[in-house]
């Protein structure tokens, strides 16, 4: 068995991301950067699959110089092999383009199952998974919370904005990975040091162009300032007068 | 300009996040075409309403329903394809989007003048986007736009079609719905979210659960309980409660923190919430920064008051 996972380079959850001067970036400089959280589930599910079922794991990441970065780290996790996918600025590419090149190398490595995050917490898309099932023609299971290997399929149970549920389905299969699918364990000393002696795989690969652009970034709108309330009654009053509820 | 909008539904009956892509389709084209997987009742504000039967969707699957709209889409010829943000709609999005070949926004909260608004960065900062496309993907965020009003009544067009069963490959085997009265916190008017000041799970059941009931019974509307990840962690209540973000994104008209900090990662999925009110005992605690209101207390002292007085002027009102 074949399974790709594929990660895209973030800033870390805490650091704090303001416009950039010319409001056509976030600031970079002083950002740190992670595996995007839901990645990161994938990876691990990988590397246990490999651990039970001597899966062949390969991790791909869109991106710039930078991603290496990441990609040593899902390497130094315990994933065979890694691929860079050069695109300089690829947190300026629409979902759609980013697909087109998930596909892409998708197709040259033929996995039998593809793990996504569920969304990237940058741009907050949740398109990528069932974009790359329709375009390869892959079985499709989303918002995954736990996988269960069966002879020729998967059994997921997954978590929706309506409840839980259990689904089915037969490789080759797309998943998208939802917290609480595992906990993913951090690089040892010897995971790092082979991570290190490792090459990564450079590819290029032609993207769609469409009518897609971020003009500007701006602050979120202020909000109006905290107003401290003594007691219970002036909180009804509250509810009752200003954001009339009651 | 027209536009198709895929009218999601629980049960046969249309979810209120549908009427909001209604409502924005209304705003942006002169005719709206709506898709419905079902037995539709009461669908608002379209011109036409396709209309497609088949008993194995009583639960919808994506890559059927993007069928579905393919379908429909070769009779129309749509220009924009909107679906609401919802956990479906994503799924479905990004399938259209591969179908069509065609650019998609996902999840915006507003338009203006050709540019849409969206939260990035867990709306720490919000980008301003310009795209184009025939067709061209949105998806509406939730609570972010005004459900339709106008009450027309739609032309019903019956769609005669056999799905194949290979587009079944991927499907349920069970479904452990929420119960009726559970609300998402991501359709909710009202959140109220618990944290690790509430000290024990037994009270985070007992106080944030009575604040919720009396908030709904007092007001009316849907009010759902929220959490924050220690809490989730610590196994007090489901990861489908956890607000923030690696949790939902959520903006209510109220949202009450109690016993939460305020970590920026919480703030992420609620900061764009109309009201704020936390309760906290610490004066210095970051969710006092983002909020509206604010009462400096320890929860204890608050809640049984408020839960009782809420009770009263619900029942004044029956
Ligand atoms: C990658 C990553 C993702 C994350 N994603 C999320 C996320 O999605 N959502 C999320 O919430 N967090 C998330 N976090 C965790 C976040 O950083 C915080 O740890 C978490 O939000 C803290 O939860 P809390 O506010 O309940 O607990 P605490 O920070 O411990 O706060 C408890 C608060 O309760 C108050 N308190 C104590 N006793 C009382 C009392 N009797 N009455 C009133 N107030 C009282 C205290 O003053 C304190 O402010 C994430 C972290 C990481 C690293
Ligand atoms: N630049 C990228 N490189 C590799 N994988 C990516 C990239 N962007 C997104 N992905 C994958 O697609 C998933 C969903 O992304 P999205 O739909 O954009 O939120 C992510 O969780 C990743 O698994």
């Amino acid at each position: 068995m074949k399974v790709m996972v594929f990660i895209k380079r973030v800033p870390d959850t805490a650091a704090i991301i303001k416009p950039s001067s010319d409001g056509k970036d976030i600031n970079r400089e002083n950002v740190p950067f992670i595996i995007n959280p839901y990645d990161e589930f994938a990876v691990e599910e990988a590397v246990k699959l490999k651990e039970s079922k001597g899966a062949e794991t390969v991790v791909v990441s869109i991106g710039g110089d930078e991603v290496k970065e990441q990609l040593r780290r899902a390497l130094a996790m315990g994933i065979d092999r890694a691929i860079l996918v050069k695109h300089s600025e690829f947190w300026k590419l629409n979902p759609s383009q980013i697909g087109e090149s998930i596909v892409e190398v998708a197709k040259r490595e033929n996995p039998d199952m593809i793990i996504l995050g569920k969304l990237t917490i940058d741009d907050y898309t949740y398109s990528l998974a069932p974009y790359v099932a329709y375009k390869l023609n892959y079985n499709l299971i989303t918002y995954a919370t736990k996988l269960e290997y069966l002879d020729g399929k998967v059994k997921a149970e997954r978590e929706t904005d309506l409840g839980n549920e259990v689904w089915e389905a037969e490789f080759p299969v797309v998943v998208s990975a939802e917290r609480g699918l595992n906990e993913p364990r951090l690089p040892n000393m010897r995971g790092i040091m082979m991570a290190k002696r490792k090459t990564i795989e450079e590819i290029e690969i032609n993207l769609p162009q469409y009518t897609y652009s971020i003009e500007t970034f701006t602050p979120p709108p202020p909000r109006k300032g905290v107003k401290i309330l003594e007691n219970v009654d002036e909180l009804i009053k509250a509810l009752k007068e200003e954001v009339k509820v009651l | 300009m027209k536009s198709l909008v895929f009218i999601e539904s629980v049960k046969g009956i249309p979810r209120e996040a549908s009427f909001e892509s209604v409502g924005f389709a209304r705003s942006i084209s002169d005719e709206v075409v709506g898709v419905f997987i079902g037995k539709p009742e009461n669908i608002k504000g379209l011109n036409k309403l396709y209309v497609f039967e088949d008993e194995r969707l009583s639960i919808p699957i994506a890559r059927p329903v993007a069928e579905v709209i393919k379908e429909v889409q070769s009779k129309e010829n749509a220009k924009y394809i909107i679906l609401p943000a919802t956990s479906f709609g994503k799924e479905l999005g990004g399938m259209l989007a591969a179908m069509f070949n065609a650019p998609i926004l996902d999840d915006f909260m507003s338009y203006k003048d050709g540019v849409y608004l969206k939260g990035f960065y867990s709306n720490k900062v919000f980008a301003h986007i310009k795209i184009d496309g025939e067709p061209l993907i949105l998806s509406t965020r939730p609570r972010a736009f005004k459900p339709v009003e106008e009450d027309t009544e739609p032309e019903i067009i019956k769609l005669n079609k056999e799905l194949p069963q290979e587009l079944f490959k991927s499907k349920p085997l069970e479904i452990h719905e929420k119960s009726s009265e559970e609300v998402d916190v991501t359709e909710a008017d009202i959140v109220v979210s618990g944290g690790r000041g509430m000290g024990s799970p037994e009270n985070y059941h007992k106080w944030i659960i009575a604040l919720r009931d009396a908030l709904s019974k007092a007001t009316g509307l849907k009010v759902a309980n929220g959490a924050s990840r220690a809490v989730v962690d610590a196994g007090w209540v489901d990861h489908s409660h956890q607000v923030g973000q690696t949790g939902k994104t959520v903006s209510p008209l109220i949202y009450f923190a109690i016993g939460i900090s305020g970590a920026i990662q919480h703030q992420a999925g609620m900061r764009t919430s109309k009201n704020i009110i936390a309760i906290n005992k610490d004066p210095e605690a970051p969710i006092f920064t983002i909020s509206d209101y604010g009462l400096v207390s320890k929860w204890e002292d608050v809640l049984p008051e408020l839960v009782e007085k809420l009770e009263k002027i619900a029942k004044e009102k029956v």
